[in-house]
């Protein structure tokens, strides 16, 4: 069977407390969809090439990604994956009940001449639901990213909260970024946002953290991962200690 | 002539205006192109509309007149229903008004046309100034660019010819009203402005029309050249009635340090279908668009922005604001492309949309293409509704509900407001007035 063909489905069922979960890494699988039940908090980690969470009523979802361009800045740690040379990454939240709230946040950490292509749809079914999707890439080489996002908000799905953002650092001159991040708001109760940018480090700040006495490559080094602190922070506990840390300060070291 | 499009109409109507032949044959290859090409499957919904089934030219009865007091009445009364007081009119520095399809009433004052300035109709341009609008006409925005780019190459008329010398400032806005007068005519006027090195320019253009019953189309081209430190501010209010298809192509291109700045105000009708663009072509070329949209019932606002960076040190802006209402739709759809070699590019976009109702829709579908390392890109959107406490505040003053609605809205337009000659400031907000009469939600 092709690998893409595959679909696993899962249910986490309702009234959880809190289930951390990753999703399936050695799995021969492309496609995951997650149902998670009402009342029920989770967390899910980890990455496939399209994958769909479907959220009930009160569920709090957060997921999670890491995505690394190179297999020596991967550890296999949690939510950490290898990219092939191309890859898509399809992630859709769908929430269907009312007050279901999803955070998403990933990270993307691109060298070579790898590319990779990231979409996103954050459809509001129902009212008082929220959103918040978080994406940033710091890109060297000749990586590609493109990002498409679409918030979908539909009708009475009032009081709904979206946001959306993507940002992108490029360090080297032949890396290339291209963001889409749309939005469709089909009621007018709502509290929309999005943003996008993409930059490249800031050359005052680099000069100042050299004045102060530190190398090219170690004043990158921290702004890269000032650029990608915050999320880092919000990543679950079990993966937010030292040694997650360990692992970006090595892919920080190779990429940059 | 009859309604319809075919090789014949469009040599007709190159014939009745006794243009030269490479003009026809331009027309002709148009055509040719406009058949070929597919209607776009993207943007807002075009089924309804039938190019085949519409009056491709009108000749005006009235000649062209040249002072106020042969300007007819009707037109006069127009003017007045705008809001603009007759001194004002006169004192503005020339008054075009597009009547069916010729311009009618052109009046450029004495310095302006001592100085060396052509500010006068499209035919006219061609006729007297072959060579300048041949070196221009149709370069930035060819005939192949896109269907309705065809379809006004092949049958154009009407618009208005700019020509500013190097060094020249006007600094009182040109102006030139358009208007739609006959039932199913479409209006395909093409305007063309030359800014020369170190000039600058402000063209204004306002559009209101009658409302009629069959489906009508609008179909402009425009094309400004701002050359070596020019500047070049094109201004747009456009409230067609609620069935017009306004489907405009709008490309600017910025030389070195020029700048060009779009401002656009789309009010009415029923589907608009426009990207004003500018292209920044050399090191320090600047371009700022700035635009608002209000989509009523049946109405579809598809509009945006396009910058492109082509030279380092090149800088942008765009300010889009919409506002739906009663069903209707607005959508932003932007690009902001930088390419290699521009370093030091820097760009920002801003999207903000109120929907007053819960059964509107707003959509933003911007595309931020970054190619250099150097540049700094942020894009932003937001969308909000009217907040009740900020009407409750307004109202336990002393304001009724819609007085309270008309002015937060007309807060969040300000910033686009700012930016109109005076007289149009004071248009747009007697229009959010009259548009919010009875929206109360």
């Amino acid at each position: 069977m092709d690998k893409l063909d595959k679909k696993i489905i899962i249910s986490i069922p309702a009234g959880q407390a809190l289930v951390v979960q990753q999703v399936p890494q050695d799995s021969d699988a492309g496609e995951f969809e997650y149902h998670i039940g009402e009342n029920t908090r989770c967390t899910i980690t980890g990455y496939g090439s399209k994958i769909t969470f479907y959220c009930a009523q009160n569920s709090d979802l957060t997921y999670c990604m890491i995505i690394a361009s190179d297999p020596s800045i991967n550890s296999g740690r949690t939510g950490e994956g290898v990219l092939q040379s191309s890859y898509t990454h399809d992630i859709k939240v769908v929430l269907q009940g009312a007050r279901a709230r999803a955070r998403i946040r990933g990270l993307y950490l691109m060298c070579n001449q790898k590319k990779l292509m990231i979409r996103s749809r954050q459809e509001h079914q129902a009212p008082d639901t929220q959103s918040d999707l978080v994406l940033k890439g710091v890109l060297a080489g000749q990586s590609q990213v493109t990002y498409e996002g679409m918030v979908y908000i539909a009708p009475g799905a009032r009081r709904s909260r979206a946001n959306q953002q993507n940002k992108n650092i490029l360090l080297s001159s032949r890396a290339y970024a291209r963001s889409i991040p749309s939005f469709e708001v089909l009621t007018n109760d709502v509290i929309c946002t999005h943003g996008s940018a993409v930059g490249q480090l800031d050359p005052a700040q680099l000069f100042y953290l050299q004045a102060r006495g530190l190398d090219l490559r170690g004043a990158k080094g921290l702004l890269v991962k000032g650029f990608i602190a915050d999320i880092l922070d919000d990543m679950p506990d079990i993966n937010c200690d030292e040694l997650l840390s360990g692992i970006v300060d090595k892919i920080v070291d190779k990429i940059v | 002539m009859k309604k319809g499009l075919n090789e014949q109409i469009v040599t007709e109507i190159s014939e009745k205006k006794n243009e030269p032949g490479w003009m026809t044959d331009f027309r002709l290859q148009a055509l040719a192109i406009f058949q070929k090409m597919a209607m776009p499957i993207w943007g807002a919904d075009l089924s309804q509309l039938d190019p085949y089934d519409i009056l491709y030219y009108l000749k005006p009865f009235e000649k062209t007149e040249h002072s106020w007091d042969d300007v007819p009445t009707n037109i006069k009364n127009t003017f007045e229903k705008l809001g603009i007081p007759q001194a004002e009119q006169k004192f503005l520095a020339g008054v075009g008004a597009q009547f069916e399809s010729e311009l009618i009433y052109k009046s450029l004052q004495k310095k302006w046309a001592d100085c060396g300035v052509l500010f006068t109709d499209m035919s006219t341009g061609l006729r007297d100034y072959p060579e300048l609008f041949k070196k221009y006409f149709a370069t930035l925005i060819p005939a192949h660019d896109n269907k309705f780019a065809a379809l006004n190459s092949a049958v154009w008329s009407g618009g208005s010819f700019v020509y500013v010398p190097a060094g020249v400032h006007i600094d009182m806005p040109l102006q030139a009203y358009f208007r739609i007068n006959s039932m199913s005519m479409g209006q395909f006027e093409r305007t063309l402005i030359i800014a020369e090195p170190g000039s600058s320019v402000h063209y204004v253009e306002g559009c209101s029309a009658p409302a009629y019953t069959k489906n009508s189309l609008h179909s402009a081209v425009v094309e400004l050249f701002a050359l070596r430190d020019a500047h070049i501010r094109y201004t747009t209010i456009q409230n067609w009635s609620n069935n017009v298809y306004n489907l405009v192509t709008k490309r600017a291109i910025a030389y070195k340090n020029a700048k060009v700045e779009w401002v656009d105000g789309n009010f009415g009708s029923k589907v608009t279908m426009k990207y004003p663009a500018i292209i920044l072509k050399e090191p320090g070329a600047k371009g700022h668009i700035i635009s608002v949209a209000v989509a009523g019932a049946g109405q579809h606002q598809d509009a945006g922005g396009k910058v492109i960076h082509l030279a380092p040190d090149t800088t942008s802006n765009v300010l889009a604001k919409s506002i739906s209402k009663a069903g209707g739709r607005s959508s932003y759809r932007g690009l902001l492309k930088v390419i290699k070699g521009a370093h030091g590019a820097v760009s920002r976009v801003n999207c903000d949309a109120l929907l007053l109702d819960d059964i509107s829709r707003t959509d933003t579908y911007p595309t931020v293409d970054v190619q250099e390392q150097q540049s700094d890109i942020g894009h932003e959107a937001s969308v909000s509704k009217i907040s009740d406490e900020q009407v409750f505040y307004l109202m336990s003053r002393g304001l009724s509900q819609s007085a309270a609605r008309a002015m937060i809205v007309n807060g969040f337009i300000d910033a686009f407001v700012k930016e109109l000659p005076m007289e149009y400031a004071v248009e747009i907000n007697r229009l959010i007035a009259m548009e919010m009469e009875g929206s109360i939600g």
